[in-house]
């Protein structure tokens, strides 16, 4: 099941089991230089403005996540990489930035993979309820080309930059229904990932 | 490189539709990347390449009979160190990533002689399918670090394009087969070095059920033996190498 969580403060215990996975990938196994507090991975933007996407176990366990924030406030590409956009940093009440997935890892390989394409789809139902159009992100070769294979409609959006070491571009995913009716069947997904969509998503 | 460059780079690769448009796309770009060389690989028996799989370079003639003639991929310290690296890395900087064996390094001296002097090679790991790589190399000189991000995010287009029409030949990807979260159990155990009876042992069931859960996976994975069963889950992706050791 994919979490919708508008309100972080709302589901504390999640919220803080996501944290603590980020530390434990990001900044334990990248050595991503990025913010800590004690053993969570929480930065500026982890504020009330975020939006998160979190796949649980029924009993509750972080198995994965993601963070959304909207475009038209402060966010990675807008506030710190805006040269990663050689048009213009792509900006509106209908784009979100997707920032910070991330897979468990103390699942295996094949149920890594499931989160994933649960995510993914949780992703796309997401936008579709939402009215969005476009979602933007950064992205290293690994991502990228991961994106590349699902079938996800991707632009480069300026010249990728050495970042940290490594290359790191700025992407637009379009969202439409025919990418989610593509992630379903590739996938044989049918149900929908996402817990009551529509109540919150707007 | 230039921005416009890259962007109208990107946009032919969209359109390719044959292996063929694609080689001359690539030759085409090489000196606009500042390479002389590229290949586009899976890492799989290349003497026997399975229907699906990537296998597009131009790389020195002589080279790339020797490279398949003597079997160099399959300890090929390029291919290795794709295997433990998420992240593109310099051939000169192999040494760093693995302890070269005398084989490995007796390789990249007989690349370096048929005029593979140095290069970039992107790892590319797409959960579900076999891993491969994207590599651009140079006849003289060292690569320029510089040269690293257009590079790396063209190789990676390319090789989606690659397998795009490779895939067409193929048709639609067969689904890899579900197992049972215990046939996963016991096929991990399997990559572990445990008999049917340590496995048991360890997920407390019978020792009959152990080797069942694994005779299962071996037929959905239509494997024969127990180290195909392994190797063909770890190309598959529905293991990796940090769930055995």
């Amino acid at each position: 099941m994919i979490h919708l969580i508008a309100d972080r403060h709302a589901e504390r215990a999640l919220v803080e089991a996501m944290h603590r996975c980020r530390k434990a990938v990001f900044v334990d196994r990248l050595r991503w230089d990025v913010p800590v507090v004690g053993d969570l991975e929480i930065d500026a933007f982890d504020t009330d403005d975020a939006v998160y996407l979190v796949a649980a176990a029924p009993g509750g366990a972080h198995l994965g996540s993601l963070r959304l924030l909207p475009t038209d406030g402060p966010h990675l590409l807008g506030t710190l990489f805006p040269e990663l956009c050689a048009g213009g940093v792509p900006a509106g009440p209908t784009i979100r930035e997707v920032s910070r997935l991330v897979i468990s890892p103390a699942l295996r390989a094949a149920e890594r993979l499931q989160v994933r394409r649960r995510l993914i789809i949780g992703l796309a139902e997401y936008g579709l309820a939402a009215g969005l159009t476009r979602y933007t992100c950064m992205a290293g070769t690994a991502w990228l080309s991961q994106i590349m294979a699902m079938g996800w409609r991707a632009e480069l959006l300026g010249p990728p930059c050495a970042i940290g070491g490594e290359a790191v571009g700025a992407l637009a995913l379009d969202i439409d229904e025919a990418t989610l009716a593509h992630f379903q069947a590739e996938w044989g997904v049918d149900a929908p990932q996402l817990t009551c969509p529509l109540a919150q998503a707007a | 490189m230039q921005w416009s460059l890259l962007q109208s780079l990107l946009t032919d690769l969209d359109s390719v539709g044959t292996r063929d448009e694609l080689g001359a796309l690539l030759d085409a770009a090489m000196p606009h990347l500042g390479f002389d060389h590229y290949a586009l690989v899976h890492h799989v028996d290349l003497a026997g390449l399975p229907t699906g799989a990537v296998h597009l370079d131009n790389y020195p003639r002589g080279w790339q009979r020797e490279f398949i003639h003597r079997r160099y991929y399959a300890e090929d310290p390029v291919h290795v160190a794709c295997q433990r690296a998420a992240r593109p890395f310099l051939w000169r900087h192999l040494p760093r990533l693995l302890a070269l064996s005398r084989e490995q390094a007796a390789i990249l001296d007989a690349a370096r002689a048929a005029g593979l002097v140095d290069g970039l090679t992107v790892p590319m790991h797409v959960p579900g399918d076999f891993s491969g790589s994207c590599s651009f190399a140079v006849r003289a000189r060292e690569v320029p670090e510089a040269l690293g991000p257009a590079a790396q995010f063209f190789g990676c287009c390319a090789f989606e394009a690659a397998r795009r029409i490779a895939q067409q030949r193929r048709g639609r990807a067969p689904a890899a087969p579900a197992l049972t979260p215990r046939q996963l159990d016991c096929l991990v155990l399997v990559g572990r070095g445990k008999t049917d009876t340590e496995s048991a042992i360890l997920l407390g069931i019978s020792r009959e059920t152990a080797q069942e859960h694994v005779e299962a996976a071996k037929a959905k994975l239509r494997v024969a033996t127990r180290p195909q069963l392994v190797a063909r889950a770890l190309f598959g992706g529905i293991i990796t190498y940090s769930d055995i050791f």
